[in-house]
């Protein structure tokens, strides 16, 4: 069975923030999240990458993961309507 | 018991305010003929509050003047200083607590020594701090090519020039200033008919937020007396204590970054002036 986001963020991981289910949606709002800026030059998916409280919280996490948080916008998932 | 206690609570206020007036309060209070009795039964001039604060110093901190004058009158030292290294010249020009000026004691400013006018050398560059360092709009170089073109540092100095001469009471010059952006320009030597040098990090932070760049400064600065190793100031201003700061800035396009960092230059550059003449205006 496939873990849910809604259960644990950290699921969120790697998945596009316009196809989380609607459970996941409800449980994760309030969150902030992490996408890659989007440039022309490197046409980055549209994933998420990192997901806390705060920006601060995400920005962490991009670097725990090797990640630099400069090439990434953040974003505020707000609630499923 | 608990009637005891009710009596005691009742009557201590009480007591206190029949204890006798000591020249520490009349001074505070500004009772200049309290104060003068109390000088003829041989008060001591030069008595200290717990803070080491002397008549004088409380009389020019409450901005008594009459008191003042009767006190300057009778021989009280104005330069004596308290625990915390400050003179009466300062407790009536700066709040003890936040280095904010107070206007109203220029009676009691004129009447005590004049201090004298500091000659300060500004060395400014700038770097991204703490404060992550991106932009919606333009890729990590691009960012810092903007930057270099805005010169934060150089818009910190200016805004801290323009405060020296206009508000800042004329007790700082500022004989020199250099931006050096960041630390790619030679460092140029520095006058040495100074008092002290100023230290300025500027500290620009930009983070995409909801396609929007939430922008934030921050100052760090160090004040070096003249001839002298150890900061007698390192402080860092990011606007958190003024009303108005960047916690709202956004800016939607890269043109707005300039006109959103200079405003916030100007109302942090205040703070930073005072927090310096603070520091030099310590023994």
């Amino acid at each position: 069975m496939t873990a849910s986001a809604a259960k644990d963020p950290r699921q969120a991981l790697g998945r596009n923030p316009d196809r989380l289910t609607l459970d996941e949606r409800t449980a994760l709002a309030g969150k902030t999240i992490a996408l890659e800026i989007y440039s022309p030059a490197t046409f980055p998916l549209r994933r998420i990458e990192a997901i806390g409280d705060t920006i601060g919280a995400c920005i962490r996490m991009l670097q725990e993961r090797g990640l630099d948080p400069r090439h990434f916008e953040f974003s505020l998932l707000g609630p499923a309507y | 018991m608990r009637l005891c206690a009710i009596l005691l609570a009742t009557a201590l206020p009480l007591l206190a305010d029949d204890a006798p007036l000591d020249i520490l309060q009349a001074a505070r209070k500004g009772m200049t003929r309290e104060l003068a009795t109390l000088l003829l039964k041989g008060a001591d001039l030069e008595a200290r509050d717990k803070e080491g604060r002397t008549p004088l110093m409380l009389a020019a901190q409450y901005g008594r003047t009459a008191t003042l004058r009767l006190l300057l009158s009778k021989g009280a030292k104005p330069d004596v200083r308290d625990s915390n290294g400050w003179n009466a010249y300062m407790l009536a020009l700066l709040a003890p607590s936040g280095g904010m000026i107070h206007t109203r004691h220029n009676a009691v400013l004129k009447l005590l020594p004049q201090p004298k006018r500091f000659r300060l050398a500004i060395t400014a560059s700038w770097a991204p701090g703490k404060a992550l360092f991106s932009s919606c709009f333009m890729r990590p170089e691009e960012l810092t090519r903007h930057m270099r073109e805005i010169q934060p540092d150089g818009m910190v100095i200016e805004a801290l020039r323009r405060y020296a001469a206009k508000s800042g009471r004329d007790f700082i010059a500022v004989v020199s200033a250099d931006a050096r952006g960041n630390s790619e320009i030679s460092e140029r030597p520095t006058p040495k008919d100074i008092d002290a040098v100023l230290t300025l990090l500027v500290e620009p932070g930009a983070t995409c937020v909801q396609q929007m760049d939430r922008l934030s400064l921050r100052i760090q600065a160090t004040l070096t007396r003249a001839h002298e190793e150890k900061p007698v100031l390192e402080k860092s201003f990011d606007g958190s204590a003024l009303q108005t700061g960047m916690r709202a800035e956004a800016a939607t396009n890269p043109k707005q970054y300039g006109p959103l960092y200079a405003p916030w230059a100007k109302a942090e550059v205040g703070p930073v002036y005072w927090a310096v003449l603070t520091a030099l205006l310590k023994d």
